[in-house]
């Protein structure tokens, strides 16, 4: 978050020397070919049925097919049960989420169990990969503190497990946590992840700045995640803030599937609403 | 056999004519030349022919020579340089009277390392500047920047436009170790690395190693940039200044006791701080109005200089620089700063002119502080090192034909590193991370440049450097050497070899060098860096005014240090984890051909300057970076091209052009995308970047010219000129960065978006940038 933080303010003090924008223009360079891979991202979410989405990558100067396929065969494993997923085009209303991949079996809040996957793919590609669900980590009733103004900042506290190394992504919305109507604002206000290195076993604390008023509706949600998921979301963040970032080094994405390109992982997020008093 | 047994029998008849070479003794006085005292101490150095002694208490020296025309420089401490030629058929007396330190006598110091002292120097893979040198050339906004000047020399890079980082025959920028009088300064850099922290009116001179570094200096791998600061004038008030288009500048210099004792102060701050928050004010009331963050550098320098006796001087130099930065909006307020503090006290003590002793203590302090105000809550995430650091010298003439130098320094470093505090005004948050660290880095050499004879000097060293810290201990022997053979008065052939260890390393947190990044000591998990080079050359003096050299170089560094990929770099308390370790080589051939003024009127005689040439390769390769193979370290350059053309046109008036050109910089582009559908409510499906090779793509090469010209005014009361620079003189577009951006097309009725192709863009930086500077000297 710093680090980002930083690279804009530079950049401000950068373009202010440069007397404005920055010019651009167009510019052809010539890249190798690439091979596509399998892309899987399963997240197994307990009281959901097991669902994914399969795609593959795709190189820049290709022709830009659409990269969602179908044709694959996806096995999900445990306790000696092989679920074969169909193929269809599902829908999740909460967040408008697509999965070309679904069970009718809905994930057990079984946090012992390893779960494995396996996506095969007609021309031999295979992607596999192990996880199990993490479990709940229950958030305390938030809290406003308010400002000379009248005006709200909202806390967020959760008490870390201590000696395990934990990891956490916490989202807070507004209102409410997703409004199918696209004309009206994106509900959510803060989504991030962080770990348990710098005070483990101690009560995390997240606040917002000073923004909200008496009713505001704040809900937060937060998600117990393993070490390999924590690691492919950064590594997705890096990626995606490199383009255009001339003091990032770029990374490879760090999958936690084998074979391919995705995630494999379960978890079952705590949520707290406020009403602003 | 009977081949080699002919040419050591060669070697030896050779050797043995060169040293029968008859030679003639040179003595005479050194003055005062204003009071025409005798001058004790004063240096009297025929660099040529590495010969070289101090007056004794009545101002007499005497040297040996050989029959020749040589050279002789005569210096004194708070004085200019007087260079004198003289040719030698019998004993001679040369009797010479040095003036005070002044702006004439500043030019002299630049002409006085010619070129005929370059061609005879056993030292190679070595630039020298002078201030007087870097005023002349033109400067980004104007600011003279001694740094970037160096780079425009062979083997010397910079990191990207504008920045004044060195990437010195494939280093790295925490490779180049930065002295300033002899106290290390870890980041000298204001503006993120836009302008160096030397501000050019309290600097006398620079001289960049790139290889073959005599033994004193040790600690960093790629090179030695060793600043020396300007000493007060000793016999008047004087001051100098300018005011330019982004700071202005005052330094002073104070003779408290005539001829005893003086102290110049300089110091230097820049002002658009004061503009944007005008403008700030202005547009407060303004919804779409984004306000611009208040951000202003300053550097202060201040040197005094005690003559304690005609055998003792005492200088003390103190450094101290910081950039500030702030932004405010409401309930937030981000504050960083950085900046350094250095500080040497030093004596010298003549024994008699073949023996002298420098004590010197010193002190360093680099640090860096994000302030942040966050609604109730309150962060601050700092790190820093600090030395104090003590070494004594011991310069030696034993004969003419030996010059020993040794020495031992030590020096005690303390590191915080990623020092986080969180805390919250109800205090429900309240903790803190990072680590400190101390570590003790020794050193202890010995030196001598020898004479071998007319044809052969040889300077050879050894160092003894350690380390002690982190409950372990490393220690390195360290051999430096270097040869020179004269083929004739005109060529010259060189060679020289060098190893270096690195027991501090900078790791960083970005692809440039920023002030966030970190130094890091040595210890069980991070072992010293090593690096050996090897360099090889032959210089030709062509006429009398035009000096070619062509030098090839090898360069191997074993255990570099880098983060591996999505390291945790901030709240972690066990950053060994975080690295990984590798190594790097480079190897390459530098041309150069150096123009000195002559001593005609034409057009041919007043220019000055320098054509460079480099081929060069670099190459990291890491375990865990890249799948194992090698690739390029982003600042590797195959050509490189640098041209520096300076025309005096009278007393008033002098042109000057610089030409760069440089193969683009190495850079990782993504080859192909990916969609991400994430879980998270809100968040859409992301188009994802895939990168796969480090630094496979090439940016656009660069190229670029500078003007400047500088009109002297020549006011009685002192000197005055009006400096024009202009940057980038034609515009060109020069790439800083390349991006992906996508091309979308929206579906006929319906409103929705769809994607049909992606295109690559660059992003420029810097287009043609005229600037104005005032100077004043009185």
């Amino acid at each position: 978050m710093h680090k980002n933080r930083f690279i804009v303010l530079v950049s401000s003090i950068l373009g202010m020397l440069a007397f404005g924008c920055l010019p651009e223009k167009e510019v052809e360079i010539e890249i190798p070919p690439y091979d596509r891979q399998l892309v899987v991202e399963c997240y197994m979410e307990v009281g959901k049925p097991f669902r994914l989405l399969v795609s593959e990558s795709i190189g820049f100067f290709e022709p830009q097919d659409t990269p969602i396929i179908a044709g694959a065969e996806v096995v999900i494993s445990h306790n000696g049960i092989h679920d074969t997923l169909p193929q269809g085009l599902f829908f999740d209303p909460e967040g408008l989420k697509i999965f070309n991949f679904a069970s009718s079996e809905v994930v057990p809040a079984d946090y012992t169990t390893q779960y494995s996957i396996s996506v095969k793919y007609p021309d031999g590609r295979h992607v596999t990969g192990a996880a199990k669900i993490m479990p709940p980590v229950q958030l305390e009733p938030m809290t406003a503190s308010f400002n000379a103004d009248s005006n709200a900042s909202v806390l967020v506290r959760w008490l870390d497990q201590p000696g395990q190394q934990n990891f956490y992504r916490l989202a807070l919305f507004k209102g409410k946590v997703f409004d199918p109507n696209p004309d009206n604002e994106n509900t959510q206000l803060l989504d991030f992840t962080l770990d348990d290195r710098i005070g483990d076993g101690e009560m995390f604390t997240v606040g917002t700045l000073f923004d909200y008023q008496s009713g505001d509706t704040i809900i937060a949600q937060l998600y117990h995640i393993d070490q390999p998921y924590w690691r492919y979301i950064n590594s997705l963040d890096d990626a995606a803030s490199s383009n255009g970032n001339p003091f990032a080094q770029p990374g490879v994405i760090r999958s936690t599937v084998s074979g391919g390109i995705g995630v494999f992982t379960g978890y079952l997020f705590t949520r707290d609403t406020l009403i602003i008093p | 056999m009977t081949r080699r047994l002919l040419t050591f029998l060669g070697f030896i008849l050779l050797f043995s004519l060169a040293t029968a070479q008859s030679t003639f003794t040179l003595s005479g006085k050194v003055r005062d030349a204003e009071t025409g005292d005798p001058l004790a101490g004063a240096g009297v150095y025929a660099p040529g022919k590495k010969v070289g002694a101090y007056t004794d208490e009545k101002g007499n020296y005497s040297i040996q020579l050989p029959a020749d025309t040589v050279t002789v420089v005569f210096t004194f401490t708070g004085y200019g340089t007087v260079k004198e030629v003289v040719t030698l058929t019998k004993n001679s007396n040369l009797d010479v009277k040095i003036n005070e330190t002044g702006s004439t006598m500043d030019d002299v110091v630049i002409e006085a390392n010619s070129l005929e002292e370059k061609l005879n120097s056993t030292q190679m893979s070595a630039n020298n500047l002078t201030i007087v040198e870097a005023k002349k050339i033109p400067a980004l906004f104007g600011e003279v920047d001694i740094i970037k000047t160096l780079q425009l020399k062979p083997g010397v890079q910079s990191g990207g436009e504008g920045l004044s980082g060195l990437y010195v025959r494939g280093g790295g920028p925490d490779q180049n170790l930065f002295l300033v009088d002899n106290a290390p300064v870890y980041n000298p850099s204001h503006l993120f690395g836009l302008f160096s922290t030397f501000n050019g009116d309290a600097v006398k001179d620079v001289t960049l190693y790139k290889g073959g570094y005599p033994a004193q200096f040790g600690g960093k791998l790629s090179s030695v940039i060793d600043i020396g600061l300007r000493e007060g004038n000793m016999k008047k008030f004087s001051g100098s200044g300018g005011i330019g288009l982004i700071s202005s500048r005052l330094s002073l210099e104070l003779p408290i006791i005539r001829d005893k004792v003086s102290l110049i102060v300089a110091g230097r701050r820049t002002y658009f701080d004061v503009f944007t928050r005008q403008l700030n004010i202005i547009k407060k009331d303004n919804p779409n109005y984004n306000p611009i963050p208040d951000y202003y550098f300053y550097d202060f320098n201040a040197k005094l200089t005690i003559k304690a006796s005609p055998r003792d001087q005492i200088n003390a130099s103190f450094y101290g620089g910081r950039d500030k930065f702030r932004f405010n909006a409401g309930d937030f307020d981000f504050k960083l700063g950085w900046g350094n503090l250095a500080g040497v006290v030093d004596w010298s003590h003549a024994f008699n002119s073949k023996l002298l002793l420098k004590v010197m203590g010193t002190f360093s302090d680099y640090d860096y502080a994000f302030d942040n105000v966050f609604s109730q809550f309150k962060f601050k995430l700092s790190s820093g090192i600090q030395d104090f650091a003590g070494q004594t010298q011991l310069l030696w003439k034993p004969t003419d034909r030996h010059n020993i130098k040794s020495g031992i320094a030590y020096t005690h470093h303390a590191f915080a590193v990623g020092r986080f505090n969180a805390s919250s005004e109800d205090n429900s948050v309240n903790f803190e991370s990072g680590q400190n660290f101390t570590g003790n880095e020794l050193g202890a050499y010995i030196n001598d440049e020898f004479v071998a004879g007319k044809k052969l000097s040889i300077n050879g060293g050894l160092r003894l450097s350690g380390w002690v810290g982190g409950d372990t201990s490393y220690f390195g022997l360290e051999p430096r050497a270097s040869a020179k053979y004269s083929i004739s008065d005109k060529v010259s052939i060189k060679a020289a070899y060098a190893r270096m260890f690195q027991y501090v390393h900078m790791v960083s947190t970005s692809g440039a060098s920023l002030p966030t990044d970190m130094w890091y000591p040595s210890g069980k998990v991070v072992r010293p860096q090593r690096s050996d080079q090897v360099a090889g050359g032959v210089s030709m003096l062509l006429g009398k005014q035009f000096l070619l050299s062509d030098e090839v170089y090898y360069k191997w560094m074993n255990r570099q240090v880098d983060f591996r990929d999505g390291a945790q770099i901030f709240f972690n308390d066990d950053l060994d984890g975080e690295f990984v370790f590798g190594k790097g080589w480079g190897y390459g051939n530098e041309i150069y051909l150096e123009k000195k003024r002559g001593p005609g009127k034409g057009l041919l005689d007043r220019l000055s300057g320098w054509v460079g040439y480099t081929l060069a390769w670099n190459w990291r390769q890491f375990a865990e970076i890249n799948d194992g193979n090698k690739f390029h370290p982003r600042f590797d350059r195959r050509n490189d091209i640098t041209v520096v053309l300076i025309e005096d046109l009278g007393k008033r008036l002098s042109v000057s052009a610089t030409w760069v050109y440089g193969t683009g910089n190495a850079v990782t582009l993504p080859i192909a995308w990916m969609v991400s559908s994430d879980p998270v409510p809100g968040n859409d499906i992301n188009i994802i970047p895939i990168y796969t090779e480090r630094n496979s793509f090439r940016m656009p090469n660069y190229h670029r010219m500078d003007v400047g010209m500088v009109y002297n005014i020549l006011p009685k009361w002192g000197e005055s000129d009006i400096t024009l620079s202009v940057y980038n003189a034609y515009s060109r577009r020069n790439a800083y960065f390349l991006y992906f951006d996508t091309e979308t097309e929206t579906l006929p009725g319906t409103g929705i978006t769809t994607l049909t192709g992606f295109k690559v863009k660059q992003v420029s930086l810097f287009p043609i940038i005229p600037s104005l500077t005032w100077n004043f000297k009185f």
